[in-house]
């Protein structure tokens, strides 16, 4: 199942999409996602549908790459889609035995759904178009102004560049350790919650060994490679804006305007 | 007795991505048997032996332990496991107890012995393995040095009691002492205990050493499978999978080549030597 | 001046029970004297325990001596104020492939080193490129760390530290977790950039295979420096490096075990070839050491 997380997993592509200065995809992921909570109108997730389908087109990711993300969080959205289903009090629409579904709570599930969705695929494409160091590049710059307030930025971006480059090595280990144990003759997949967590100690104690060693290792590797902080730090990808840039800037900006008008005009009206 | 039968495991079955990680595999490994499995990484050989006690579920074709196919309704997988020990590549990665004792325990208790049955099966697993003793059966398995902690996790796959030990390649990482030692308990393993052995390994001179019959295999097949002479004279052969034959097979070329009557068959230093003398005519040889 | 210089070098340290008093007093490294001559390519054996890491991490500075000095390219290591430049004058390459590896794609693995020294960007990418020639992963560059094969893997690690344009590279057992192609590869690659580039290359391991073609060869045994000399010279040696539980190449042990049943043959015979023409010589009643000599032996 860890297989299938899209988050994190870049597709290589020459996409113009793939070519925006991470700073433009952030603000673009951030902007997009304010925008899906201005409110439950039909006319809000048009606007919110038409920049997914734009962003996708031009990123040139086959649509399954970005689909296979929702995979890991199906019970998530089914869990929510059903609790707004059943307990959003409004006027009666069906009554099941002792659960009713009113019309408010059959579209407060609809919005719900259809917003987890868009919230996944929006993050996803932020995902698949940026190497995670672009991305952290992208987080360190845009962000550096946080340092006035003593926010370690360089630091938390080098945590992320290598959480990213290590997930998939732990996840490979994870595999590893279990099917070691299982030819241990260890049973994760019978008893009660309680057994089941003990089980659990024997893949998490040698999981955890090998992180340290390897945390030990890195740090050692990186020592050797003269890293010592930001300071005196150069970059062989600097981050300069393009005019490319500069027009994504602008678009964004235009759908933020539309988007703040369809909700201002329409208030709580759904279509 | 294991039977493998036209053994296939496809990776992403269905999706256009069809990867053939094992290809109509035939084999029988009589029980008591020492056998080498050598190929490079990405023959396939790993995916064979993880199907051989059930971690892997072939795509198609089938196994049979002992007579009964493993694919049968209600097979006692657990039962396989501890009939068909694996030691994994790096096995000391999943040592995870307080105690060196507790954690060659972990496999006789998962099999539903006592506490004091699975100690004494414990016990029994560090002796063969050099571990015996209060030392280290009270020693974090951590504070162990590496050669010690690989074979206390070996000794965690023996206290199972299997009658076939399979080891992926076991000496790996370890120094040459450490590689003696590990290599001679498992031959004393096959000798003392009959028990049938598979040595995975990457050494072409540890397999000439030590196993009755080599399986070559390569991109899911096996490509040569007989005994250590008969497989090594195919040596061009073999370097063009990516292997080769043990230095000493070389070396009885050259000499062959060079007129000397040599036996080109002979693939250890000892089996060498006593060839290279009977040939030279100082002492006692013809040519 | 040698490249690296290590004189009357000790390091030990203390373990610590969980009182935190001194159970045990360990000396890994006693009184190491070396030097070695820049450009050469350098083998360092030892079984495990031997203090053969030890000595490599004092090369880099990640440790410094707790006895003596040692002088990287005529700077001591124990000299904070020249951390950076031992570190880019000794670059060092581990075991674990994967464990030495931050970023997600080899291209910018390879920046790192010369982005931590302040490089402009537009030199960086002349290193990177350079780099990645040297070491024949051009193709790669865009690859991830984690779809290579771990002789690859290794390259790009030697390549991370060839973009920092070091003069020597101290690789740690690089190949112990390595399949033979890959071993072969590795080797080939640093063989390749100590003949181009006149990079000394310090090699620690205990394959014997890989020192075969060293220009010169230390064991270590113990913490300490038991034997010198090229190759050769210490293959000769069977019985004491036996006693080291090393190993000896298998043409070597053929030769050593037919010497021990008679037969004349010179010390230090090192290939088949060698060995052949020593025995035809024998065979034909002429002089086995001129054979090994004609045959391409014994000059070095």
């Amino acid at each position: 199942m860890l297989r299938d997380l899209t988050l994190g997993q870049y597709y290589p592509e020459e996409s113009p999409i793939h070519r925006l200065d991470p700073r433009v995809k952030l603000a673009g992921t951030l902007v997009f996602i304010i925008t899906l909570f201005f409110g439950q109108s039909v006319w809000l997730y048009m606007g919110a549908s038409l920049y997914l389908f734009v962003v996708i087109r031009l990123s040139r990711v086959p649509v399954r790459y970005i689909v296979r993300g929702l995979k890991t969080i199906v019970v998530l959205i089914l869990l929510s889609a059903l609790f707004n289903l059943f307990l959003t009090p409004g006027d009666l629409l069906v009554k099941l035995g002792p659960l009713t579904i009113t019309t408010q709570g059959l579209v407060t599930a609809v919005f719900m759904v259809v917003r987890l969705i868009y919230l996944i695929m929006g993050s996803s494409v932020l995902t698949l178009t940026t190497t995670p160091n672009q991305l952290t590049d992208g987080m360190e710059r845009g962000l550096s102004w946080l340092k006035v307030f003593h926010v370690p930025v360089h630091e938390i971006a080098m945590m992320m560049t290598i959480a990213l480059r290590f997930i998939p090595i732990l996840v490979d280990e994870t595999d590893k350790i279990i099917k070691a144990q299982k030819a241990r003759g260890a049973d994760f997949e019978s008893g009660n919650i309680m057994q089941r967590a003990k089980a659990m100690i024997p893949i998490l104690v040698p999981l955890f060994i090998s992180a340290f060693r390897r945390a030990n290792d890195l740090a050692m590797a990186m020592e050797a490679r003269c890293y010592h902080g930001s300071e005196g730090r150069t970059r062989m990808k600097p981050l300069i804006y393009t005019k490319n840039d500069r027009l994504a800037y602008l678009a964004l900006a235009a759908y933020f305007v539309l988007m703040l008008t369809i909700a201002i005009t329409l208030g709580s009206r759904v279509i | 007795m294991i039977e493998i039968k036209d053994l296939t495991y496809t990776y992403e079955q269905g999706t256009g991505y069809e990867a053939h990680a094992l290809n109509g595999v035939n084999a029988v490994i009589p029980d008591g048997q020492f056998i080498g499995l050598i190929g490079h990484t990405g023959s396939g050989k790993s995916t064979l032996i993880q199907h051989l006690n059930g971690l892997m579920k072939a795509t198609s074709g089938d196994i049979l332990v002992d007579g009964t196919s493993i694919y049968s309704e209600h097979y006692n997988m657990r039962k396989l496991r501890s009939t068909v020990g694996l030691v994994f590549q790096y096995p000391e990665h999943q040592l995870f107890e307080t105690t060196v004792l507790k954690d060659v325990m972990f496999g006789p208790k998962n099999l539903g012995l006592s506490d004091e049955e699975a100690r004494d099966r414990a016990r029994k697993a560090m002796e063969l393995t050099g571990l015996s003793g209060e030392r280290f059966e009270n020693a974090s398995p951590f504070d162990l040095s590496g050669g010690q902690k690989r074979r206390a996790a070996i000794a965690g796959v023996l206290a199972m009691e299997p009658k076939v030990l399979i080891l992926d390649e076991p000496t790996a990482g370890l120094d040459p002492q450490g590689r003696d030692e590990i290599l001679s308990l498992i031959r004393s393993l096959h000798e003392t205990r009959k028990m049938t052995v598979i040595l995975v390994s990457h050494s072409m001179e540890d397999v000439a050493e030590y196993v009755e019959r080599i399986i070559v295999i390569d991109t899911g097949k096996i490509r040569f499978d007989g005994s250590p002479r008969e497989v090594f004279r195919h040596y061009r052969e073999l370097e063009a999978l990516g292997l080769a034959a043990p230095q000493v097979t070389y070396l009885m070329h050259d000499l062959a080549d060079a007129g000397f009557a040599v036996d080109t068959d002979a693939i250890t230093v000892g089996e060498a030597r006593e060839s290279i003398l009977k040939s030279l005519p100082q002492f006692g040889g013809t040519v | 001046m040698p490249i690296v210089s290590a004189q009357s070098l000790s390091f030990s340290y203390e373990l610590r029970d969980e009182e935190g008093n001194v159970s045990e007093h360990i000396d890994a490294l006693k009184n190491v004297n070396l030097d070695i001559l820049e450009g050469s390519f350098v083998t360092v054996l030892g079984a495990n325990g031997s203090g053969k890491s030890t000595f490599a991490k004092q090369l880099n500075a990640l440790l410094v001596p707790t006895g003596g000095t040692v002088f990287v390219d005529g700077m001591n290591t124990a000299d904070e104020s020249h951390l950076l430049d031992v570190r880019k004058t000794a670059g060092m390459v581990f075991q674990n492939p994967d464990n030495q590896m931050i970023a997600s794609n080899v291209e910018e693995e390879i920046g790192f080193g010369p982005e931590n020294l302040g490089v402009p960007p537009e030199d960086i990418w002349k290193r990177v490129n350079a780099a990645l020639d040297a070491v024949g992963m051009n193709a790669y560059r865009k690859a991830s760390p984690n779809r290579l094969s771990g002789g690859q893997k290794q390259r790009i690690a030697i390549a991370g530290i060839v973009a920092m344009e070091p003069k020597c590279i101290v690789l740690d057992e690089p190949t112990a977790m390595l399949d033979p192609g890959g071993r072969r590869e590795v080797i080939r690659t640093l063989h390749a950039l100590n003949k181009t580039r006149k990079v000394t290359i310090i090699l620690i391991t205990h394959y014997m295979e890989e020192v075969v073609d060293a220009d010169y060869c230390f064991v270590m045994h113990q913490g300490e420096l038991v034997m010198h000399g090229t190759p050769r010279e210490i293959f000769s040696d069977v019985k004491t490096m036996r006693e080291l539980s090393l190993d000896v190449p298998q043409v070597t042990e053929v030769a050593y075990e037919l010497q021990q049943a008679g037969v004349p043959l010179p010390d230090g015979i090192l290939t088949g070839a060698e060995l052949t023409a020593a025995l035809t010589a024998i065979r034909d009643g002429k002089d086995p050491a001129a054979a090994v000599r004609e045959a391409g032996g014994f000059n070095d």
